[in-house]
């Protein structure tokens, strides 16, 4: 039996190194790319070098402003400029654009299998100016679409899912990654439609220019003036004859005209610390501005972790400082802030006000030139469940944002959960337990302590409030007297509670104590709203000094 | 006209409305005596009550704590498990006096109690944004310390007015209560904008006072004289809980009783 054929997405992004440009600096006016080669990669360096002859270099990609004006891809620069006085040329390295390509390729895998930023036979034809694979992610959702409702609803849903990363987007859905790409390519301007039906990838490809078809120019240039127009007007001319005219790439190229593409995706491994990173122009001097800035930041980056089923465990803001005036300040010129995240978050606006809280404190020792955000611990997400009552119920999936929050503003040691500790001394039985470890939410779950209803007295009686360090009161007896905070209190009764004899005594100092219920009267006694309180004290046994160590209340 | 005249489907809506609404007026203590002093057997929910006491004593820590036990208890009881944890409730005091021990005696389940220490400073912001967060069934916020603590001895309750609005503003419509525990004596030029004003008064070792001084509906009460011990007795209980078999025993009247 057949196996059912691969269904692959097309993600196209045609205008992506002039929008790479734009999310780097504010440009205006028309302008030009040139798609600088990886590093070692010289030999695909077609272009020349732009330092060595800026005016020889070769546009790879032009905004729609130069376009109008007549400038092309593939033009000299000094040509282009002839036609444009004021284009401004701006260089992209391939590396930025495979980030950029790792961006959308992370967010789609929420909807299939695998993806793929480059095919196998076509990553070594990487160039500016051909047909080269630097603007399109392939994802394999074969057997996926029946999940979000069928494949003209799974292009709209990666529509959505891709819009917060701000770039033109193409796609088209067939049975193989090159068809698929020629449709997402040119399917728009021929009026095909983006979905190709199983099995029908040659009607679909009928229609398409011979353009979208992988061979040069020349060949190209060649069948149109032979009144080849379309893929479909190809495929009808005899296969024998067009093997050895169409060169090396014939095979291919007719395949691809019958409606046959199986090459395989090379798979896309998604990197385990995600970074996003800006520059400006001219220095930023307040925290509002870098505020906005990350907001951008935090969309993109919530948008990638929620198509991962990932949440960020911690984030790392790298503050780049004008080095001239820190270096003048005498400080450092980048400013680092972390937060450590109490449960892991993965929605962009409780991400961004865990580092509003942060950044809002922080103190810019010199204007920012450039910002950069990292998420280095990336976590499985939390799975929430629905529940009916959300509407008025107090809603605890707020929790970690709040947490997060609070930890970024007041610090994580002074947000927790309280413990009790098995120790002697009466004020080492409480601790506070930060929220850092405490690991997720799911183990201040597993960390609560239920409690069976039935009916209870306060027989241990316990204090309720522990004052952080003990307030001398004088002698512990009936009668006497003592201020705290400024205020005269008297004793009115004392109750021995406990004794604790030489704890401690392998230490220098054991502690030897008596711990009594004292009930502690304002001098105001009598007036209305006097305070008046049953506290817990203790005598020093060493030096019969009274000490007001809480209260019963 | 009855539940029972109504067809099935709108009597079944009707209800379930009603019980809602029932359930979402007030969050009752468990404490026979105290829920019976109060005007909506409980303490409202969606609202800021103020629990005034002379320097943070006379056992407003324990009503506070009665709350918290009683808001987790009550989620334990409408999940239907006992095993299953109670809602969450938060107790912010810059204080950090807040004891383990005693906490866990007023059956409050620790696990489900977060502890928010911010400076004093801090304290009105970090209340906001806890009480916006809607994560918690009660938040307790702690402006009077205690005796020793010196956290926020003496400081006047003035700016509170607009923190206490921007906390109503907060839980609005919702099920959280936020428990603002002050000093009694601390001065302030207005009452707080709260929904209810308790004042909780110790006059001996055994006694308290207990007075519903302001509501938002204006059901003032003259002041409860209660024993200590009755806030001790937790019944938290939902299933078997009673009213009150005996009316506790009022005060004598005093010509400043009922002013709200």
């Amino acid at each position: 039996m057949d196996s059912p054929p691969h269904r692959i997405v097309s993600v196209v992004l045609p205008a992506l190194a002039c929008e790479l440009v734009r999310q780097r600096v504010a440009v205006t006016g028309p302008f030009g790319v040139l798609l600088a080669p990886l590093a070692g990669d010289r030999a695909s360096d077609e272009s020349g070098s732009p330092e060595e002859a800026p005016g020889m270099a070769i546009l790879d990609a032009v905004d729609d402003e130069a376009r109008r004006h007549g400038v092309r891809p593939g033009q000299r620069v000094a040509e282009a400029a002839a036609l444009v006085g004021r284009l401004t040329v701006h260089r992209v390295t391939y590396a930025e654009i495979d980030a950029a390509l790792g961006r959308v390729a992370e967010i789609a895998l929420g909807l299939g299998t695998t993806a793929a930023i480059v095919l196998r036979e076509s990553a070594r034809l990487r160039s500016p100016t051909g047909g080269a694979p630097f603007d399109t992610v392939w994802i394999d959702v074969t057997g996926a679409a029946h999940l979000v409702g069928g494949e003209e609803a799974l292009l709209a849903e990666l529509d959505a899912r891709l819009a917060p990363l701000g770039h033109r987007v193409h796609a088209a859905i067939a049975d193989g990654p090159r068809i698929a790409q020629a449709l997402a390519r040119h399917g728009a301007i021929a009026g095909c439609p983006a979905v190709a039906p199983a099995g029908e990838g040659a009607r679909a490809m009928a229609g398409l220019p011979v353009q979208c078809l992988p061979i040069d120019a020349g060949m190209v240039t060649f069948l149109l003036r032979l009144g080849v127009v379309t893929v479909g007007d190809l495929a009808r001319l005899p296969r024998s004859s067009l093997g050895a005219r169409l060169g090396s790439q014939g095979a291919i190229t007719l395949d691809l005209a019958a409606g046959r593409d199986a090459a395989p995706l090379v798979p896309w491994v998604a990197p385990r610390v995600l970074e996003e990173a800006t520059s400006f122009e001219e220095g930023v001097l307040g925290a509002e501005s870098l505020i906005f800035v990350l907001r951008a930041m935090t969309s993109r980056l919530g948008a990638r972790l929620s198509a991962r089923g990932e949440a960020a465990a911690r984030l790392e803001v790298t503050i780049s400082l004008d080095r001239s005036i820190a270096r003048l300040r005498g400080v450092a010129d980048e400013l680092a802030l972390s937060v450590d995240l109490p449960a892991p978050l993965a929605d962009p606006n409780d991400l961004l006000r865990a580092l509003k809280a942060k950044l809002e404190r922080a103190e810019l020792p010199a204007p920012a030139i450039g910002l950069s955000l990292t998420i280095p611990q990336i976590t499985e997400a939390r799975r929430v469940q629905l529940d009916l009552s959300r509407g008025t119920a107090v809603s605890p999936d707020a929790l970690p944002a709040l947490l997060a929050e609070l930890s970024a503003e007041i610090g994580a040691e002074r947000v927790g959960v309280l413990e009790v500790v098995d120790a002697h001394q009466p004020e080492a039985r409480s601790r506070l337990v930060p929220v850092g470890e405490i690991a997720g939410a799911d183990s201040v779950r597993s960390a609560s302590l239920v409690i069976r209803a039935s009916s209870f007295s306060l027989a241990a009686i316990e204090p309720t409030r522990i004052l952080p360090a003990g307030v001398g009161i004088g002698k512990l007896s009936r009668g006497a007297g003592g201020y705290v905070d400024r205020q005269l209190y008297t004793l009115d009764r004392v109750e021995f509670a406990l004794r604790l004899d030489g704890v401690g005594w392998w230490t220098p100092s054991p502690t030897s104590r008596d711990y009594a219920r004292a009930w502690l009267v304002s001098a105001a006694n009598g007036a209305e709203g006097a305070a008046c309180g049953e506290a817990w004290a203790f005598v020093d046994r060493s030096t019969g000094e009274g000490v007001l160590q809480g209260w019963m209340e | 006209m009855s539940l029972a005249a109504l067809p099935l489907d709108r009597a079944v809506r009707l209800g379930v409305s009603l019980a809602s609404e029932a359930r979402a007026r007030a969050l009752p203590l468990g404490l026979a005596a105290v829920d019976a002093a109060l005007p909506d057997a409980g303490l409202p929910r969606g609202a800021v009550v103020e629990i005034a006491s002379p320097r943070g004593l006379a056992r407003a820590t324990s009503l506070a704590l009665a709350a918290c036990a009683a808001a987790q208890a009550e989620a334990r009881f409408r999940s239907g498990d006992e095993a299953t944890p109670g809602a969450w409730c938060a107790w912010i005091e810059p204080g950090a006096t807040l004891f383990a021990p005693g906490v866990l005696a007023a059956r409050v389940d620790l696990g489900r109690l977060l502890v928010v220490r911010p400076s004093i400073e801090a304290l009105a912001r970090v209340a906001v944004r806890v009480a916006s967060s809607r994560a918690f069934s009660v938040v307790v916020v702690d402006a009077a310390g205690v005796p020793g603590c010196s956290a926020s001895a003496g400081r006047s309750l003035d700016r509170w007015s607009t923190v206490v609005r921007r906390l109503a503003l907060a839980v609005e419509g919702s099920d959280t209560t936020v428990i603002l525990v002050t000093d009694k004596q601390a001065p302030r030029s207005l009452p707080l904008p709260t929904a209810l004003r308790l004042e909780l008064d110790r006059p001996s070792a055994d006694r308290l006072t207990l007075r519903v001084a302001k509501d938002r509906r204006g059901r003032v009460a003259p002041p409860v004289s209660l024993a200590v011990g009755a806030l001790s007795s937790v019944d938290l209980s939902f299933s078997t809980r009673k009213a009150p078999e005996e009316a506790p025993e009022r005060a004598p009247r005093t010509p400043r009783e009922g002013i709200g």
